[in-house]
């Protein structure tokens, strides 16, 4: 029956949506939250711009489970706190609302429905959060969820629909599918990848200061090891981390390489699937499309060399001209700092190498250290 | 509800996301939480809590707010819960005021909201408590001023335990890396035994931050995230690594190192005046090697110039991998 429930076809005029991953890990906060205290049903609202064109989830806030009943938002909390949220999101308004499920089901419209009456949200967006895509272990695994629209249908045979709903006010109402990608923020971004390397599980620690240690086991090895050998200091971290992200960058780069390599040498030999293909790729024994998507990448190569090279190579060049005279100053000022120390060690040494020199008992502060015997 | 949920939950392998253990910060037991706070154990030591800890949600919601402000310090507030001597921080929220660093009662503006935001939460069935505030110091680094200060010594008298948390966007962005600090006001009669920073002050700033350094001491701050997150960052790095390898860091921060250069000489030229002064040599007896004030702020310029040649030094190697990938001649066969 759920089936039914989602229109075949997609539509050209149907919006695109970019996500950010902010909303993303804060649905995966509430998800998280709402399965160990086991309070549900999971449902909230998502905030962002529609430009007509395209429609930018950026925020996104819970609904509470105790204000879910009977499939229905609670009206005027809703409303208060759409209230509340526009005070801090000025820029932002209500553009949908997301759950976690398979597949869309009948409650889904009826929460459709009430944000496109009530809550004067034109043509509310539903993220379907799909934890069962977890499931597959595919190393390309697709982000876990879909993007749907609401559309009325105008045919009345899908009597069977509302029959939940005691309301007849409930128009028969199908989703349709529509494209999304992400879209994040130079700040997200930096965010993200502190979440990635540095964070720890959300282990409980009856509070010692052992959880800096606690941090640093789900680091993994990479970070453990080097401990042990010799502690970096902090600007050696930075620049080591930043390596190592360029290294786990490139290494993606090749392996996407060797993916299409791999890919090509096993086309003319047979067009039977190959283990290193992804199940789509071998359904056709040619797939013309990837074939002709790989011509186009190895022709644009040739492209991707910038117009303005000596341009570029001059900037770049000094840049890096800037780094190192940078690099220099740095130096400088260290070696200024030290040149003080000694300046100054000089200046207590001296005088008391003379005095010794000239047969005087030395400093008077300085008696105990040598007679110590 | 119970039963429905439960069904709900078997439907939809809810209970396969969480595990107990590794997801158990996302818990919340309030009699705990009163508990503990009833029993006033941090009372005793002015330096009991000692860490804190941010769920990814929050530390997002805080990035992007502190970034989205500008040059502007904007500020909000965060929830959770407490664990010993650990603020384990849940979530944050964004509150309507800006300027924070130039006007004294900044937050009492907020406080409407806050009451009117909780209400609605608790409502909702969210029991966290208010843990502390956050707001940004753009381009300044991680510290608190006068006012900071004053506020959140405010906060620990009506609410504590409170945290308070400062962002700063700007060097976020040139370091690759977020810039955050956590702290804690002492009482208005503790005197701390010597506190060091290796902040990088700006020249403007820092009077106000002499002035109140010893009033405050800073936590350690963490993130955890869950195990959902962990699934779900995994896919979203299949999108990344392509902007990992396009950016170049030296181009994007050529503002900020160029204000970071400009300060470093504004401080070398007030540490060399200082030098030229006869009163800081004392009539020609040389103090004890440490205690000269010159040699600290010495070490401060150091470590300050050694930090910006390190981010400079990250950049040209993101720079050089990028030529070497994308710039270099294709080999001709």
């Amino acid at each position: 029956m759920a089936a039914d429930l989602v229109y075949p076809s997609t539509s050209d005029t149907s919006p695109h949506i970019l996500l950010h991953p902010l909303a993303l890990i804060a649905i995966d906060d509430h998800v998280s939250r709402s399965g160990i205290r086991r309070t549900g049903p999971i449902v909230g609202a998502l905030l962002g711009r529609n430009n007509g064109k395209e429609i930018i989830a950026e925020q996104t806030f819970e609904c509470g489970s105790k204000k879910l009943n009977g499939g229905q938002i609670d009206q005027s909390w809703f409303s208060r706190m759409v209230k509340l949220q526009s005070e801090i999101h000025p820029a932002l308004s209500l553009i949908g609302w997301y759950t976690v499920g398979s597949e869309p089901q009948p409650w889904h419209t009826g929460i459709q429905a009430q944000l496109k009456d009530s809550f004067e949200c034109d043509s509310p967006i539903f993220l379907l959060y799909q934890p069962q895509v977890f499931k597959d272990n595919a190393v390309n695994g697709r982000l876990p969820f879909s993007m749907y629209e609401g559309i009325i249908t105008q045919t009345h045979d899908d009597g069977d629909m509302d029959v939940d709903y005691k309301q007849g006010s409930v128009p028969p109402m199908k989703f349709r599918s529509i494209s999304y990608s992400l879209e994040t923020a130079p700040d997200e971004a930096i965010g993200l990848a502190d979440i990635m390397q540095g964070a720890s599980t959300a282990i409980a620690i009856a509070g010692t200061s052992s959880s800096s240690k606690e941090t640093d086991k789900s680091k993994g090895k990479a970070k453990e090891q080097p401990k042990e050998i010799f502690t970096p200091e902090e600007d050696e971290q930075t620049v080591l981390s930043s390596i190592k992200t360029k290294y786990n960058a490139v290494k993606m780069l090749q392996s996407r390489l060797d993916l299409i390599t791999a890919y090509l040498k096993a086309q003319p030999a047979s067009y039977l699937t190959d283990a290193s293909l992804s199940p789509a790729d071998s359904t056709s024994p040619i797939d013309h499309e990837v074939i002709r998507s790989i011509a186009a990448l190895a022709a644009e190569l040739q492209l991707t060399s910038p117009a303005k090279l000596v341009e570029l190579t001059k900037e770049t060049q000094q840049a890096k001209t800037d780094g190192k005279v940078l690099q220099l100053l740095a130096q400088l000022t260290e070696h200024a700092s030290d040149v003080k120390m000694l300046g100054r060690r000089v200046h207590v040494a001296e005088p008391r190498r003379r005095k010794e020199a000239a047969g005087q008992p030395s400093m008077p502060g300085l008696e105990g250290l040598n007679d110590w015997s | 509800m119970d039963s429905e949920w439960a069904k709900w939950e078997a439907a939809n392998g809810i209970k396969e996301l969480v595990d107990p253990t590794r997801d158990a910060l996302y818990n919340f037991d309030e009699a705990n939480q009163k508990a503990f706070k009833s029993s006033k154990v941090w009372k005793t030591d002015p330096n009991y809590f000692k860490n804190v800890r941010i769920s990814s949600s929050a530390l997002l919601k805080m990035v992007t707010h502190a970034r989205s402000g500008g040059t502007i310090e904007v500020m909000g507030l965060m929830l959770g819960a407490l664990h010993g001597d650990t603020f384990v921080v849940t979530d944050a929220v964004r509150l309507p005021v800006e300027g924070t660093e130039t006007r004294v009662n900044a937050q009492d503006e907020a406080n409407e909201f806050i009451v009117n935001y909780l209400e609605l939460l608790r409502d909702s069935g969210r029991p966290e408590n208010p843990l502390g505030w956050y707001h940004s110091h753009p381009g300044y680094g991680c510290w608190l001023s006068g006012i900071d200060v004053a506020t959140q010594a405010n906060w620990q008298n009506f609410d504590d335990p409170f945290l308070a948390v400062v962002i700063d966007p700007e060097r976020t962005m040139s370091q690759g890396k977020v810039e955050i600090g956590a702290f804690r006001t002492y009482p208005e009669n503790y005197k701390p035994e010597a506190v060091d920073s290796d902040q990088m002050i700006p020249q403007e700033k820092a009077k106000d931050f002499g002035m109140h350094y010893n009033r405050y001491y800073s936590l350690d701050v963490s993130y955890f995230k869950s195990t959902l997150d962990t699934e779900v960052l995994s896919r979203l790095w299949n999108k990344y690594w392509v902007s990992t390898l396009s950016q170049n860091p030296l181009l994007s921060n050529r503002d900020y190192t160029t204000k970071q250069i400009k300060d470093i000489a504004a401080k070398i030229t007030e540490a060399v005046t200082q030098q030229r002064e006869p009163k800081s040599m004392s009539a020609g007896v040389p103090g004890p090697i440490s205690k000269d004030p010159s040699d600290k702020d010495m070490v401060k310029i150091t470590r300050a110039s050694r930090r910006l040649d390190v981010h400079q030094q990250a950049g040209a190697i993101a720079a050089d991998v990028k030529d070497e990938i994308f710039t270099a001649p294709i080999p001709e066969k």
